[in-house]
């Protein structure tokens, strides 16, 4: 079955932008709920157009969804991996340790927003999607991508101000 | 740190942003070689009724059922087998038919097309072309004369699903292997007008759709990486028609035939070959 395998080839990245949208949720089983649903949409697929935003338009759909129903706690349920795989160079225990600090900070102050502008972020930074990906997954004007982005990471910087005020204070 | 991260310019702050994204942990199932989204997507659409229904191939398998196993099932399962058949045929031979194509992800491999091993069974097994027919049958079988390249010996298999008739030749010195182990050459003809103004619009990642000229006829020659073709029939349903794995395509009609022809050979060479379709 050729759609089995068009399901393996985007299956990390549906899984990854689930858990990304709604941390809380069981994202495999997001994806795959969007997988089923994308498979019922084919008719509706506009021949010609990118394959990959249109699917994750339909997973984001349905991790939202997933997210609203379920009951909202505080805090974001991302975290880093322990054993993130290391960049070219193996970190010295120091700076491994400043890097895991840096991460954990941003991850506290990106907590700290709002579902859209986390949204925003990840797309783009953690997703690594373009503008006009990140338009299509998240059904937004292709306009409006830059200016909310813009605002997303303003507000990052403020929580990371005020997150910064609140440890130490 | 928070005090750097508040600092930082636009561009610091993305590749900090980037970078916790590549350390973010996204919880997986750790289960065995079944624990697979893939595979239980698939799953679920093999079992939810009113998806299964969707899958090419299930429908000719239901169709290629043996007698008995059809009279077991009964008068339901036969209705349901009729009705398969008649969208079928209005799947693959009337104008209008839209195709949704998608390039192949970057992590899937050649597939099948890699793979030209010996056949399991006759040359087209497990393609989905229906049945095997005589070719002294086929025109009779199909309601029309089919035409044969010349040049080429006669087909090793004619296979017939509805009108629709797929010679298959064997690979060899003159026949590159195909995706399909063991095939050199499909032709499929059946009656039926490709939908020229939908293949124009077709698109896709890694596949090129170049309209080309069959001697005075327009023809679309399908190239590229191993493409996923998924036919929307009139009835808006998907069809995962898995047989295009098989090779490069040139498809164009010729009075009222439509001409499929699949093959390793390069557009030249193939163009070639359907100009030099004859009746025999």
């Amino acid at each position: 079955m050729a759609y089995e395998e068009l399901v393996r080839g985007h299956q990390d990245l549906a899984v990854r932008t689930a858990h990304l949208i709604a941390p809380d949720g069981d994202a495999e089983d997001a994806a795959q709920e969007a997988f089923v649903k994308a498979w019922a949409a084919i008719p509706r697929f506009r021949a010609g157009s990118p394959f990959r935003p249109w699917l994750l338009r339909i997973v984001a759909n349905e991790a939202r969804n997933r997210r609203r129903s379920a009951v909202r706690r505080t805090g974001l349920a991302l975290r880093v991996a322990e054993d993130r795989p290391s960049g070219d160079a193996a970190p010295s225990p120091e700076s491994a340790v400043l890097a895991t600090e840096r991460q954990a900070t941003l991850l506290a102050a990106l907590a700290r927003l709002r579902a859209e502008d986390r949204e925003i972020i990840a797309a783009r930074y953690f997703l690594d999607l373009s503008e006009a990906e990140a338009a299509q997954t998240l059904g937004l004007p292709r306009g409006t991508v830059k200016s909310r982005l813009s605002r997303a990471l303003g507000r990052l910087r403020a929580a990371l101000t005020d997150g910064h005020g609140a440890t130490d204070g | 740190m928070a005090d750097a991260l508040d600092r930082l310019t636009d561009e610091a702050l993305a590749d900090a942003l980037r970078d916790l994204g590549r350390a973010i942990a996204v919880p997986r199932s750790t289960g065995g070689p079944d624990d697979d989204v893939a595979i239980r997507v698939r799953a679920r659409i093999e079992t939810d009724p009113a998806l299964a229904a969707r899958s090419a191939p299930r429908r000719w398998s239901w169709l290629g059922a043996s007698r008995p196993a059809r009279l077991a099932v009964g008068l339901a399962l036969l209705a349901a087998v009729l009705l398969a058949a008649v969208a079928a045929a209005s799947i693959l031979g009337v104008p209008g038919i839209r195709i949704a194509l998608f390039g192949a992800p970057a992590t899937v491999g050649p597939g099948p097309t890699a793979s030209p091993g010996a056949p399991d069974g006759p040359l087209g097994t497990g393609a989905g072309l229906g049945r095997i027919v005589a070719l002294a049958d086929a025109a009779d079988l199909a309601g029309f004369e089919p035409r044969l390249p010349v040049g080429l010996p006669p087909p090793d298999v004619a296979w017939l699903a509805d009108a629709r008739l797929t010679l298959v030749w064997a690979a060899g010195p003159d026949l590159p292997a195909t995706g399909l182990p063991g095939v050199g050459l499909l032709v499929t003809e059946f009656r039926g007008s490709v939908d020229a103004d939908y293949y124009q619009k077709v698109t896709s990642t890694g596949t090129v759709v170049e309209p080309v000229r069959v001697a005075d006829h327009a023809a679309y020659w399908l190239a590229g990486r191993p493409h996923f073709f998924f036919y929307v029939d009139p009835d808006g349903r998907t069809v995962d028609d898995t047989r295009r794995w098989v090779g490069d395509t040139l498809i164009f009609e010729a009075d009222g035939i439509t001409f499929r022809i699949e093959s390793a050979l390069g557009r030249d060479a193939t163009i070639a070959l359907a100009e030099g379709l004859t009746r025999p």
